[in-house]
């Protein structure tokens, strides 16, 4: 334990930084100097300490789902519904600037779930079979009342743009497990864009080896530029890049500071083997009826989000250490009217995919190495806006866990009576993002990257694993 | 190592295990860490006096001394010295042993010249009249005449944008385009161009609008102080006003002090002596800022348009008082439902007129309305039938004066200062201490108690010009390095220090302190201009080097980290140059100046490629280019599979390849081996080796085709392909 590598990203050689610059998909430069395996001994990053998750899938709920409506029971809210927040609540700042309205009723019906009793909304039936697999954390917050920063901050920790993204850091800190694919992949549930784009993914200021590559796998091109161009045999390919490689070894013998041409030479191998693996991953033709049902793929509603969590299970079984899937790309989720029909649709849309992929992960033996994480940017206020919807509440929402050692079963901490700020045993993302590295056995202060001069460390010196998570 | 880091960290084994991760536990230690590092950094002064009196610590930090002009060394029997450069650079490697490379081949010196001054290849034709030229210093006049190229302004340009997080469009969620401003992005290609004295560069970007004269440029420049992002629909006014001056003043401190200023946001710096209170001191520079949009002219153009445009007032006075009767009521309704929704205390700076208002709340209203503006005309959506009907007929009437109309004059984003009282600046959290005064950094204050005296200007407060001032004094030992380092970094890829934004105690030290030094007061004793300065650099044996080097092994035992400059680094060309050359070794490049950014399918240089921070190019993000999110000092230069398929799947490189392929066919008829060749002097801006042919025509002229009498299309097109995706061409030697 005490002789672990100092996780330190010392540029004190631009030999030593075009090393580690191919580091995310393996050790690209290395080549040269070692042989395969020990390139990968050499550069595989170890973890600070034993941890049971090898991997996260964090389904995103993008634009803000109502956790009062979904995971936690406000039967005060019902009883209060019509009226203003009693003045024992501070007003908090709201995003659209509606003052002064009245709460919003959460007409669900609840019930316990699983021998550990948690509660559930009848919006999400599937999840709440999962629940003793589940710790629900109740009590998380966050700084912006807006989406781009929210959406910034859940990804990156803070809310302005330009550091990396947790899964690039996760990358950086644990490195690949199959260099033949990216080993951060984003999913999305539909053609749309999420707020900010591919910053959400970005690596911002480590090598963008880690950074996230979105994947679609409902396209024939599931990964931008896979595909040979149009009108190209693989033959015809093929003669192609043996004489660009001719060319770069001729090179390469005549100049003696190889190690980046060098590097550059192995990234067309690995381009090349992307193109054979990456469409297999990616493959659902071969997976039998049963498991396609389980993830809902057999029905419309549940298909594109259930075909996304079936591919999330294929691409961590293959090796690929962060993956993100977003449902309601564009910030769907958002229901500032009509949260009603809104959220139905969309739970409908989420929950038997997500209990699915929960379920497989476990029949498979996958789920102990599997982190799942659930969540959006932030939640909902128990107060109305527009008369029939909510509007952000950074103040206080749920998030849950699964799998990867966590401790199924809980709840953590607590909001007030209404939902509206969280008060209990209080986790700010940037607790939840060194709780999610340190079940990946990654010390948030120790995981570190030199910056101009600055030591940059993924929750900014602060944030902190509630251990909770893993003792109950 | 050059790094004063590694032992450090390597000397905490298990730093705390006990406690890791145990709730705030792990925060104490990590901060128990930083502070456990400070004696080994030597810069345990620097924390002990921050918070009261830094001052005095000066001299203790090499950045803070004064610049000397040290005695060029003169090594025995040195005849491969050309300039002081090469004699303070000898006389290093030989004190460690070293020796220097043999100069490097002249057509991979001629395509390095290329690439570091304009950021593009020499064509054929120019390696030829290179090669031809019979004058006494070819190599000179090729220096001289492609500093005098428009292009090295373009080249330059974008390394100084990448410094002040350059980027066309908001940020945030909507991230809307900014369509004017490139103006920013010309100026600053025109400053390049015009080689620009430093001291002037900073002072027009952070106090142009308060410098007398008659130069649109000079307004136009404080864009720099307008690149930052922008939140559209944001109702935490106060907060968001806070975040803009924060990070102008981070990128203040990273871009012209080369101090992470930002650190000192939230407590005294660790490392260096600052404190909490020089950032806010450096922020207090830019509390009175006002962001506006506005014509940028001559006083002449101005006058001349302001004549036009009041005639076309008088003939238009009462259509334009009907529309606006008409559309009153609704833009009423509108504003009333904007402001509505911002919190209670900003609605009460926008009520308040203008006149009554502190800068802060001039700050907060100007949010407001811009949330006015930013949402467009909906505001007339709500119009009845009616209305609208009357309306088109009003516009109509109107639009029948448009040609008395003057022509709107060219608009920039640019700032000003609140005519009104400046509000006071407070730190965080500290409401009932007193206000902190604009003041540079204590650890230069001869007096640190008392603030300088800042003469009030006819419409500012002077404070971003005392600044700008301050920067570009002849005797400030941080800022005159910082730059001339900056530049050194560009052409060798490392800088004599080699953290070229961190000149503090977690920076590095340089690695020729003396050859900075003289460097910086040759550089300020001339007027600040960086020709002269990249002159001197190219012109050096140091910079001629090849970058092989005999006994390299033995070299980089003594020299592992490759500091001393015993030989050239070989890198991989930025996104920008990757792009530009394509497009002209392919013929394609349309080599206009300036002007409004183009989609990326426009054939024009990488720099005029329209740059959204949350949408950028595919290619030029591909290969580390800036996204504009932070300022860029370095750039990264990584290796990945992506660039891969970009490369050799992508649609734009094929495409380019094809006009490439076209490009040798035209001179098919003079025989296949002179287009051929032709080929590889264009891409990789030398001729081939005999085998290198041969193995060309090989593949162009394949056994199984039909036709033999001339090169196979396919085979031309993929040959052109493979040219651009080689080592050879992504590379300078």
């Amino acid at each position: 334990m005490f002789n672990r590598p100092p996780h330190h990203e010392l540029l004190w050689s631009r030999r030593e930084f075009l090393r580690r610059a191919g580091g995310g998909f393996g050790a690209l430069a290395l080549g040269s100097l070692l042989h395969a395996d020990q390139a990968r001994a050499a550069t595989a990053p170890l973890a600070h300490h034993v941890a049971q998750a090898k991997s996260v899938i964090f389904l995103f709920m993008e634009g803000g789902p109502s956790h009062i409506d979904l995971l936690d029971p406000k039967p005060l809210l019902n009883e209060l519904a019509g009226k203003p927040l009693p003045d024992s609540f501070v007003e908090p700042l709201t995003a659209m600037g509606e003052k002064g309205s009245p709460l919003l009723a959460a007409p669900r019906t609840w019930k316990q779930h699983g021998e550990s009793g948690l509660w559930a909304s009848e919006w999400i039936p599937e999840i709440a079979q999962c629940l003793d697999d589940i710790a629900v954390i109740r009590s998380c917050w966050t700084d912006g009342i807006n989406h781009a920063g929210g959406v910034c901050q859940m990804n990156t920790c803070i809310n302005t743009a330009g550091r990396p993204s947790l899964g690039a850091w996760v990358n950086y800190g644990l490195g690949s497990a199959n260099e033949n694919l990216p080993s951060f992949v984003v999913l999305c549930d539909n053609n749309g864009r999420p707020v900010n784009g591919p910053r959400n993914w970005g690596s911002g200021f480590i090598p963008s080896s880690n950074q996230g590559v979105r994947i679609n796998g409902a396209r024939d091109e599931p990964i931008a530029n896979l595909n040979l161009p149009k009108g190209y045999t693989a033959e015809r390919q093929r003669e192609k890049l043996a004489l660009l490689q001719e060319f770069n070894a001729a090179h390469a013998a005549r100049t003696q500071q190889d190690d980046a041409l060098d590097a550059r030479i192995r990234s067309y191998e690995l381009a090349f083997r992307m193109q054979a693996e990456a469409p297999e991953a990616v493959d659902l033709a071969r997976e039998p009826e049963h498991i396609k049902t389980l993830y809902g793929l057999d029905h419309k509603d549940t298909e594109a989000f259930g075909r996304n969590c079936l591919l999330a299970r294929r691409l961590v079984e293959r090796g690929v250490r962060f993956v993100q899937l977003y449902s309601g790309t564009g910030s769907k989720w958002d229901s500032h009217d009509n949260i009603e029909p809104d959220h139905a649709k969309l739970c409908r849309s989420m929950d038997k995919p997500v209990a699915g992929l929960l379920r497989d992960l476990k029949q498979r033996g996958l789920l102990d190495e599997t982190l799942v994480v659930w969540g959006g940017e932030f939640g909902r206020t128990p107060m109305s806006e527009k008369g029939d919807g909510r509007d952000h509440n950074p103040t206080g929402f749920s998030m849950w866990m699964a799998g990867g050692g966590v401790k199924g079963g809980q709840a953590i901490g607590a909001t007030d009576e209404l939902g509206l700020y969280a008060t209990e045993d209080r986790m700010h993302v940037k607790d939840i993002h060194a709780s999610i590295l340190g079940l990946l056995g990654l010390d948030n202060l120790e995981l570190t990257f030199d910056h101009n001069g600055r030591l940059e460390r993924p929750t900014i010196n602060e944030g902190s694993f509630n251990r909770k998570l893993v003792t109950g | 190592m050059c790094r004063g880091t590694p032992e450090v960290i390597k000397m905490r084994p298990g730093r705390s295990r006990g406690n890791g991760g145990k709730g705030i536990d792990a925060r104490v230690t990590g901060r128990g860490v930083l502070l456990a590092m400070l004696p080994v950094l030597g810069a345990v002064q620097a924390l002990a006096g921050a918070p009261g009196n830094p001052n005095g610590h000066a001299e203790d930090w090499w950045a803070f001394e004064p610049v000397t002009r040290p005695a060029v060394p003169v090594s025995a029997g040195d005849n491969w010295s050309r300039n002081p450069i090469d004699r303070f650079v000898l006389a290093r490697l030989r004190a460690e042993g070293l020796t220097p490379a043999p100069r490097a081949e002249e057509a991979i010196l001629v395509r390095r010249l290329y690439f570091d001054l304009i950021g593009l290849p020499p064509t054929p034709e120019e390696l030829d009249a290179y090669f031809n030229n019979a004058s006494a210093d070819p190599w000179a006049a090729l220096v001289d005449r492609l500093l005098a190229d428009p292009r090295y302004g373009e080249h330059w340009a974008r390394f100084w944008l990448d410094l002040v997080r350059y980027a066309e469009s908001d940020g945030w969620n909507k991230d809307s385009y900014r369509p004017n401003a490139w103006r920013y992005r010309d100026y600053v290609v025109d400053a390049f161009n015009d080689d620009k004295p430093y001291p002037a560069f900073v002072r027009e970007q952070i106090a142009g609008d308060e410098m007398p004269g008659d130069d649109p440029a000079q307004e136009i420049a404080t864009g720099f102080l307008r690149l930052g992002i922008y939140e559209y629909n944001q109702r935490d006014a106060r907060s968001h006003w806070n975040d803009i001056m924060n990070e102008i003043t981070d990128v203040t401190g990273d871009v012209f002090f080369g101090l992470s200023m930002s650190c000192s946001r939230c407590h005294n710096h660790k490392f260096d002596p600052i404190p909490q209170t020089d950032y806010f001191s450096l922020r207090a520079f830019f509390e009175p800022l006002v962001w506006t949009d506005r014509a940028t002219a001559t006083d002449a153009d101005r006058a001349a348009w302001q004549a036009q445009q009041e005639n076309w007032e008088q003939a238009t006075a009462g259509i334009r008082a009907e529309i606006d009767a008409l559309c009153k009521p609704y833009y009423e309704k509108k504003w009333a439902s904007t402001v509505d929704k911002f919190p209670l205390d900003i609605q009460a700076c926008f009520n308040k007129p203008e006149a009554e208002r502190d800068s802060w709340e001039q700050q907060m209203a100007y949010l407001v309305e811009r949330q006015f503006y930013e949402e467009g005309t909906p505001a007339l959506k709500t119009m009845s039938e009616e209305d609208k009907v009357t309306l088109e007929a009003l516009e109509a009437r109107l639009a029948e004066y448009d040609a008395v109309k003057p022509k709107p004059l060219p608009e920039a984003m640019v700032v000003r200062d609140f005519a009104g009282e400046a509000a006071p600046t407070r730190i965080p959290g500290r409401r009932d201490a007193p206000p902190v005064p604009p003041r540079f950094l204590t650890v230069f204050a001869s007096d640190p108690a008392s603030p300088p005296e800042i003469p009030k200007l006819p419409a500012s407060t002077g404070r971003r010009t005392a600044l700008a001032k301050w920067i570009g004094r002849d005797d400030n030992p941080l800022t005159t390095r910082l730059i001339v380092n900056r530049i050194w970094q560009q052409h060798f890829g490392q800088g004599i220090v080699a953290s070229p934004s961190d000149f503090g105690h977690l920076g590095q030290r340089p690695t020729h302190p003396e050859l900075l030094d003289w460097l910086t007061t040759d550089f300020v004793e001339h007027g600040w201009r960086m020709k002269r300065l990249h002159r001197q650099i190219v012109l050096s044996a140091t910079w001629r080097q090849s970058a092989a080097h005999p006994e390299a092994d033995m070299q980089l035992a003594k020299d592992p980290g490759e500091t001393l400059l015993w030989r050239a680094r070989a890198r991989r060309l930025r996104a920008e140059e990757i792009r530009d050359a394509m497009l002209y070794v392919s013929g394609e490049l349309d080599s206009s100046i300036g002007g409004p950014s183009v989609k990326s399918t426009v054939p024009r240089r990488g720099l005029y490629v329209i740059s959204k921070r949350n949408a950028p190019d595919p290619l030029l993000y591909a290969f580390d280019g800036a996204t504009g999110l932070t300022s860029v000092a370095q750039r990264l230069d990584t290796v990945t599979p992506t660039q891969s398929l970009l490369m050799i799947n992508g649609d734009y490189t094929l495409l380019l390849a094809r006009k490439l392929g076209g490009r040798m066919r035209r001179l098919e008829a003079q025989g296949a081996d002179v287009a051929l060749s032709y080929g590889f002097r264009l891409a990789w801006g030398r001729a081939p080796t005999a085998t290198e042919l041969e193995r060309a025509l090989a593949y162009v002229f394949p056994e199984d085709a039909e036709d033999k009498t001339k090169m196979d299309s396919n085979h031309l097109i993929d040959f052109s392909h493979v040219l651009l995706n080689a080592n050879e061409f992504l590379h300078v030697q």
